[in-house]
């Protein structure tokens, strides 16, 4: 891919300081938000719509705050959330949106842009994680400790799946269930991935089965965050000792994994469009990856342990090198399942059939008479060899 | 003037012998002839024992240029003196070291203000006072103990407790509840004290470190004994944002006010990511100009192997900083001291 690193990525930390930061001069740019303890950014999302002038931020001590980035200020302030917020979603556009808001004692609430709680939903605690459907608004997941994942339908405030634990272990014990991070799976509404606090990655299917259809250990330590590669076949996950790895989703193994980190990774992004990952860690460095050479294309120094990052979609590209996001969907749905197997079928079917394969085998079956036959089967098949030369 | 006459001659003669030698150096084969070897390319020579040669007279030929030019160098010190020549400082693994971002500038307000609330703040603002718990690792050697005896002289307000057989978390738990600040716990590999976890409560970073060159006071020369008086603490080189975590840490171990009629002063002192302790007693002599020094108390090196957010939690706690051999460390690369620049 392109070497392009004109991105930037905005990162909150557990101070309470908001940081735009230009990956390329490994600059930061803006740095706005107070230094308090009871300031730790617990959660980072954009505006309504992905509207990224505008950065919400949901703090220990219960105010979610939301800040226009250019000019640096406090646009408004919503206070009272009890618990630590473990989801934060703004979703419409800037006439009407909604703030979402999950705590880990399982208070989801819907806020309207004057702070008023439109409704509040109380689902099973305690929650590790909560996100909405990035490919659909309207559905949400959510898992914690001993709080296996759930999903719901946002609308009619109904679970539409719940996920069943493993089978007990030889000795016959349950294995206890730990979810710290989940993710939506792109192009496949029914599939979330899941990363535990036992160093698991489970993928779910709704529609086939209520138990994990995938279970693979990764690593020692407990998973601390998870993303999903765009193209839904890579999954990359962050322990806490900062080990990132990538997983492959078809086969189900550890692919490898990216280096550099020195401590626990709290956070990791996509960027919008790009394959490129983002990262914060407790080790004080954002740091940029790219998935195909699994390079690292940046560290920067933020002086805070880094809770949370997110990316800006701006992304200026080299000459010569267009990725635009429709030609980047292109070549991602030539990697798809469907698409290589299409291809593969358009190559097999361009090759001469070898006579008689199955022919062959239902003679050794029914007839005695099978030597003579092989032998002119055999010379059959020379014969076809020579014509395919010719 | 006589003198200066003499002082004239050894000088001619000196520059004299540097010519000499520089032509003897130089004379006949130079680099820049064909038949110079330092401009073979020794990947295209197939024969091995030739392309050896090869080798063996271009290492000879670029030792020999290096010498000539530092000959040149002397004699031009020789002429014009010192200055038109300075002789560079020594390069040493210290003053090469990789640059380092988290180097703390002086007054980095973000840093200053972080540590106005990080777990250390209630310390350094003396609204709490230290009270170690050490302890062992299960079953610890007689060595330990008394490495442990002698810990518990240096660093005043420390409790020992046997270690039996309680989990470290059990132990973390219960010293909160009796208001100790830290919890010690040193570890020993084939009778020599090897390891130490030192856990900040209550909801402190815990640091594990490595334990080397353990020694006794009693096998240290002159050694003296120590009181009961409050050190004074020197922190030596801890620069970087990790190093001066750990430095935190290991202050809040000690009374913030020193005992100045003590005299006795406990050195943190970071080379290289090493950090050595030194507990020494100070006297000023009568003009007041220097201070001799007797060491008291046990003598040993510190490495730290990792750094983790919250108490002793190896299964479930965030690293902050993990020692990983895979790390491509180089040897110029140092994760708690940085750069001594000239000032």
């Amino acid at each position: 891919g392109s070497q392009s690193l004109s991105m930037r990525v905005l990162t909150g930390d557990h101070t309470g300081l908001l940081k735009v930061v230009t990956v390329e001069k490994k600059c930061v740019e803006k740095k706005f938000g107070v230094q308090a303890p009871e300031r730790d950014v617990e959660a980072l999302c954009w505006g309504p719509g992905n509207n990224q002038s505008v950065v919400v931020a949901a703090l220990k001590n219960g105010t979610v705050e939301v800040w226009d980035v250019e000019n640096e200020r406090v646009v408004r302030e919503y206070q009272g959330l009890e618990g630590s917020v473990r989801g934060l979603e703004a979703v419409g556009d800037t006439t009407a949106s909604v703030l979402v808001t999950c705590t880990d004692r399982g208070t989801l609430e819907f806020r309207n842009p004057e702070g008023v709680v439109t409704e509040r939903v109380t689902v099973p605690a305690p929650v590790s994680r909560f996100r909405l459907d990035p490919f659909n608004s309207l559905r949400c997941a959510l898992g914690g400790q001993e709080n296996d994942l759930s999903v719901w339908d946002v609308e009619k405030k109904e679970k539409v799946f719940q996920a069943k634990n493993l089978p007990n272990d030889r000795l016959r014990l349950r294995p206890p269930v730990w979810i710290t991070d989940l993710r939506f799976v792109p192009r496949d509404p029914n599939r979330i991935v899941v990363g535990t606090g036992y160093k698991q990655v489970r993928v779910y299917d709704m529609k086939a089965q209520r138990r994990p259809i995938l279970n693979l250990e990764v690593g020692e330590h407990p998973i601390q965050s998870l993303v999903v590669a765009h193209d839904g076949l890579t999954y990359i996950t962050g322990d806490s000792v900062g080990r990132v790895a990538l997983v492959d989703a078809r086969k189900g193994q550890v692919l490898g994994s990216l280096s550099g980190f020195g401590g626990s990774v709290r956070c990791l992004t996509m960027h919008p469009t790009l394959d490129r990952v983002a990262s914060a860690s407790v080790d004080r460095y954002v740091r940029v990856h790219t998935l195909d050479t699994r390079k690292m294309l940046a560290k920067i120094y933020l002086k805070g342990h880094l809770n949370h990052v997110l990316f800006f979609d701006d992304a200026e590209e080299q000459e010569g090198q267009e990725e635009s996001v429709p030609q980047e969907t292109e070549k991602e749905e030539g990697r798809t399942r469907a698409n290589v197997e299409d291809a593969a079928g358009a190559v097999w079917g361009t090759l001469p059939e070898i006579g008689g394969g199955k022919k062959n085998k239902r003679q050794k079956i029914d007839d005695p008479s099978n030597e003579d036959d092989e032998k002119a089967q055999g010379k059959n098949a020379r014969r076809t060899r020579g014509k395919e030369k010719a | 003037e006589e003198k200066k006459d003499k002082e004239e001659k050894a000088h001619e003669k000196r520059i004299n012998k540097l010519d000499k030698k520089i032509t003897k150096l130089t004379k006949g084969k130079s680099t820049d002839t064909k038949k110079s070897f330092l401009n073979v390319e020794t990947s295209q020579v197939k024969n091995k024992l030739k392309r050896k040669e090869i080798i063996m007279k271009q290492k000879k030929e670029r030792k020999k240029k290096l010498k000539v030019e530092r000959i040149k160098r002397q004699k031009i010190r020789a002429e014009q003196g010192e200055e038109a020549m300075p002789i560079a400082p020594q390069k040493t693994i210290d003053n090469t070291r990789e640059a380092d971002d988290t180097f703390i500038q002086q007054e980095d307000e973000e840093v200053m203000k972080e540590d106005e609330m990080d777990e250390f703040s209630k310390y350094f603002k003396e609204e709490v006072t230290p009270k170690l718990l050490i302890t062992t690792c299960r079953r610890p050697c007689k060595k330990l103990f008394d490495f442990l005896k002698e810990i518990t002289d240096a660093i005043p307000e420390t409790y020992y407790y046997p270690r039996k057989n309680y989990k470290i978390k059990e132990i973390i738990e219960w010293s909160k509840t009796r208001d100790f600040t830290d919890v010690l716990v040193f570890g020993h590999h084939r009778n020599k004290p090897s390891s130490l976890i030192v856990s900040h409560l209550p909801e402190g970073p815990t640091a594990t470190f490595k334990v080397t060159s353990a020694k006794l006071n009693k096998f240290i020369h002159n050694h003296g004994n120590p009181t009961d008086h409050d050190p004074q603490l020197i922190l030596n080189n801890f620069d970087t944002r990790l190093g001066h975590r750990v430095g935190r840490m290991l202050a809040a171990l000690f009374p913030q006010k020193p005992q100045f009629e003590g005299r006795n002063v406990v050195t943190f002192h970071n080379q290289r990511d090493y950090i050595f302790f030194r507990h020494h007693r100070y006297i000023f002599n009568e003009q007041g100009t220097r201070a001799d020094l007797q060491e008291i108390g046990p003598r040993f090196t510190l490495k730290l192997m990792s750094m983790q957010h919250g108490t002793f939690d190896t299964r479930f706690g965030q690293y902050e900083f993990i020692w990983k051999p895979d790390m491509q460390i180089s040897r110029r690369k140092f994760f708690l001291q940085l750069i001594q620049k000239k000032k």
